[in-house]
Formats: structure tokens, C-alpha cells, sequence
């Protein structure tokens, strides 16, 4: 009897850290998946000449929002583009924000819903928040 | 919102019918939830470097069509963190970092230029209403122009494309049709016509006389002058591009 198992967390949680398994015959890590394109490039964004010196959280959380919305309408353009001149489905992208609790993840969804009303924003645009 | 409707469309992010498109969470999603079309993430606790990265990848990198397409835009996952970009990008070069992450700085310029996906198809397809292959039903129509309107009836249409397909074949024999001009000349016309008629079959009402048969030859007489028309406009026309743009009506 030949059991074979695949995971993405080759270890057993412990109160003392992860103790990784000690069988394992393949290891073909995240990196090197990354390297061989099987996978999407992760990017970290900024704006040019942006620096957070001087700046309460307010505004650096609308300036990411404001970002994060730029480039996921441009994402789903460029989606669009390939998918037309591919002939594949189009793929509609997504916007994933991390709040820090219940509490910023209502005033979140105020914020980004005003801010979508005032600039005229598709009515078919939505948005949830999820308890964790 | 319901619990379960909320979780019942989170379910379904990835369907293109589904309109979602911000989804705030509180902390990061768990395992079990890893969605293609996930392609920005704003990272708002203050989390250290190296749990952001690794929760931020962990959420985002499959690939919609299971392979990479080559476009830079499709092929990656948006980490926006203006504040902590530098911490970042440091935690990501250190030797035991498995993670290679590319960095992008949006400059002034796109962040204000705005894009559009613009479709275009020849005027000669739009004008003898060709069959034009839509990748997805649901997608939304495109912006920006209007194209010319088509000159046939569905029934001629039909017509129209044969006789197009037979003017196609034609051009690949020079015998035939040395060049689109001599489709002016009635005894080209007639070939072309005897061929549409070999390979015209009317849909069933027809037969049935519930409407009246179509006339092959205008059609073809017709097809025959746009595909003149258009085929000179395409050939004055000094860039390749305005051709093949639909003009503004």
C-alpha cells in the first residue's frame, strides 16, 4: 500500500513552531514555481514620490485606496484587451482590501462607497464586508 | 447583506457575471480561498513585512488561464503598500526569502491617464453584417465607436457571407478574379452568383412559402460593390490602422 499526499504546508504546527515532515520524496517550493512562470509575478506598488513623513493614516489609507482602484480598472482594461484579441473568456479582476477589525472594514465600505457615488462610479460596482 | 448572500457571492467572485469588485476582509482570508481573478491587494493593518508578503501571495498568485500570457499587466499580482514599500522590498531580497517580488511606481502620468478597451472590426465584416466571434456573451459592449450599420436582412446576410466566401476564393485565382475591380463586370458577377446559388439553402419558411425568396442577385450585386468599395478605401487609406478602424458616424 502506497499512500502519496500533496500539501502546501509540508509541517505539523506545534506550540514550539512548525516541525516539518520527514518524508517528504518532492519538494518543489513557491519560489521555484514563481521562477518557472506557473504562477502570477507578485508586485509591491507605490506612487512616485510618495512618502509617508508627515502623514497621518488617513490619508495614506485613501491615497492606497485611491491606487488600488487605478490599477485593478486598468488591470480589468488589460484583461479585457487580451482576452478580445486571444479569443479567451474575459476575466473580471478584483480588488482584495485588508481591513483591521470589523469596525474599519464598516467605515471602509462608507469610504469607498461615498467616494464611488461622488465620482459618478457604475452602479454596478459592490461591495461587502466579511466577519472574520 | 445576509451572512449568506455575502458568503454566496464570495463564493462566485471569480464568475464573470458576478459584479463584485472590492472585497474587504478583516485580516487575511484563510486557506481555502484562492481566486485567479484576484489582481490588486491593499494591505491596511500594520502587519510586519514578511507576513504581509506571505499572506498577500498566498491569496493571489493563480493564474486565470493557468498559464502566463506574456501581457505584464495579466501575468501579475498588485501588492499596493505606499507606506511600507521600501520595508517590503527589502524583506524580499534577503537571502532566505523565497519570494521574488517586482516593484512598480505609478508615476503622475498613468495615474491619471485613464484606458478603455476599444473593439474594431473591418467595415467590409460590419457593412455584410459577418458573423463577429465574441470570446465571452456576457462581456460588455464595446466603447468608443459605432460602426457602420449592415446593409442586409438576416436572410441576406446569410446570402452576403457566401457570397463573400466565394469572392475570397476567387481572389485566389487569378484567372477567376485578377483583382477586386473586375467584380464590376457582369460575367465575374454571374460566376460568382452560380456559385452562391450551388451552395444557397434557404432556412425552412422559405420553402414553405411563408416569405418571399430573397433576391441572390441583388445580394451578390450588392456584396460584390462593398467589397469594391471598401477594398479601395483600405488600399488609399496611408496608415494600416484607420483602415481597419471603424469610422465615427
Amino acid at each position: 500500500m502506497l499512500g502519496l499526499e500533496l500539501t502546501a504546508t509540508p509541517f505539523i504546527e506545534t506550540t514550539r513552531g512548525p516541525i516539518s515532515f520527514n518524508n517528504v520524496i518532492f519538494d518543489y517550493p513557491l519560489g521555484r514555481a514563481m521562477a518557472d512562470g506557473f504562477v502570477k509575478e507578485p508586485a509591491v506598488v507605490t506612487r512616485e514620490n510618495f512618502s509617508p513623513i508627515g502623514k497621518s493614516a488617513e490619508p495614506i489609507q485613501q491615497i492606497k485606496l485611491e491606487d488600488g482602484v487605478r490599477l485593478d480598472e486598468s488591470v480589468k482594461v488589460e484583461l479585457e484587451t487580451y482576452a478580445r484579441q486571444v479569443g479567451e473568456r474575459i476575466v473580471k479582476p478584483f480588488m482584495l482590501v485588508i481591513a483591521r477589525d470589523t469596525t474599519h472594514a464598516a467605515e471602509l465600505m462608507q469610504l469607498i462607497r461615498s467616494s464611488a457615488s461622488s465620482r459618478g462610479a457604475t452602479p454596478a460596482k459592490s461591495f461587502r464586508s466579511i466577519r472574520a | 447583506m445576509r451572512e449568506e448572500e455575502t458568503i454566496e457571492r464570495l463564493l462566485k467572485v471569480e464568475r464573470s457575471e458576478e459584479p463584485t469588485e472590492i472585497v474587504i476582509h478583516v485580516n487575511m482570508l484563510k486557506e481555502g480561498w484562492d481566486v485567479a481573478n484576484l489582481y490588486t491587494i491593499v494591505p491596511l493593518p500594520a502587519a510586519n513585512a514578511r507576513t504581509l508578503i506571505e499572506q498577500s501571495i498566498g491569496r493571489g498568485l493563480r493564474l486565470p488561464y493557468g498559464k502566463r500570457t506574456g501581457v505584464i499587466a495579466v501575468d501579475r499580482l498588485n501588492i499596493v503598500a505606499h507606506d511600507r514599500f521600501q520595508e517590503i522590498v527589502d524583506e524580499a531580497k534577503r537571502p532566505d526569502s523565497a519570494i521574488r517580488l517586482q516593484q512598480v511606481v505609478l508615476t503622475a502620468d498613468q495615474l491619471q491617464h485613464k484606458t478603455v478597451t476599444v473593439v474594431s472590426r473591418p467595415q467590409l465584416a460590419s457593412k455584410l453584417g459577418l458573423q463577429f466571434e465574441e470570446p465571452d456573451a456576457l462581456s460588455s459592449a464595446p466603447a468608443g465607436f459605432q460602426e457602420a450599420p449592415a446593409v442586409f436582412n438576416a436572410e441576406e446576410q446569410k446570402i452576403a457571407k457566401i457570397a463573400y466566401d466565394v469572392i475570397r476564393k476567387f481572389e485566389t485565382q487569378p484567372n477567376k478574379l485578377p483583382s477586386v475591380t473586375y467584380l464590376q463586370r457582369p460575367e465575374v458577377q454571374a460566376a460568382v452568383l452560380q456559385e452562391v446559388t450551388n451552395h444557397y439553402r434557404p432556412a425552412q419558411m422559405e420553402l414553405d412559402g411563408v416569405t418571399q425568396r430573397p433576391d441572390l442577385s441583388a445580394v451578390v450585386a450588392k456584396t460584390a460593390e462593398i467589397v469594391i468599395q471598401e477594398t479601395i478605401d483600405q488600399r488609399r487609406s496611408t496608415s494600416p490602422i484607420s483602415s481597419w478602424c471603424p469610422k465615427e458616424r
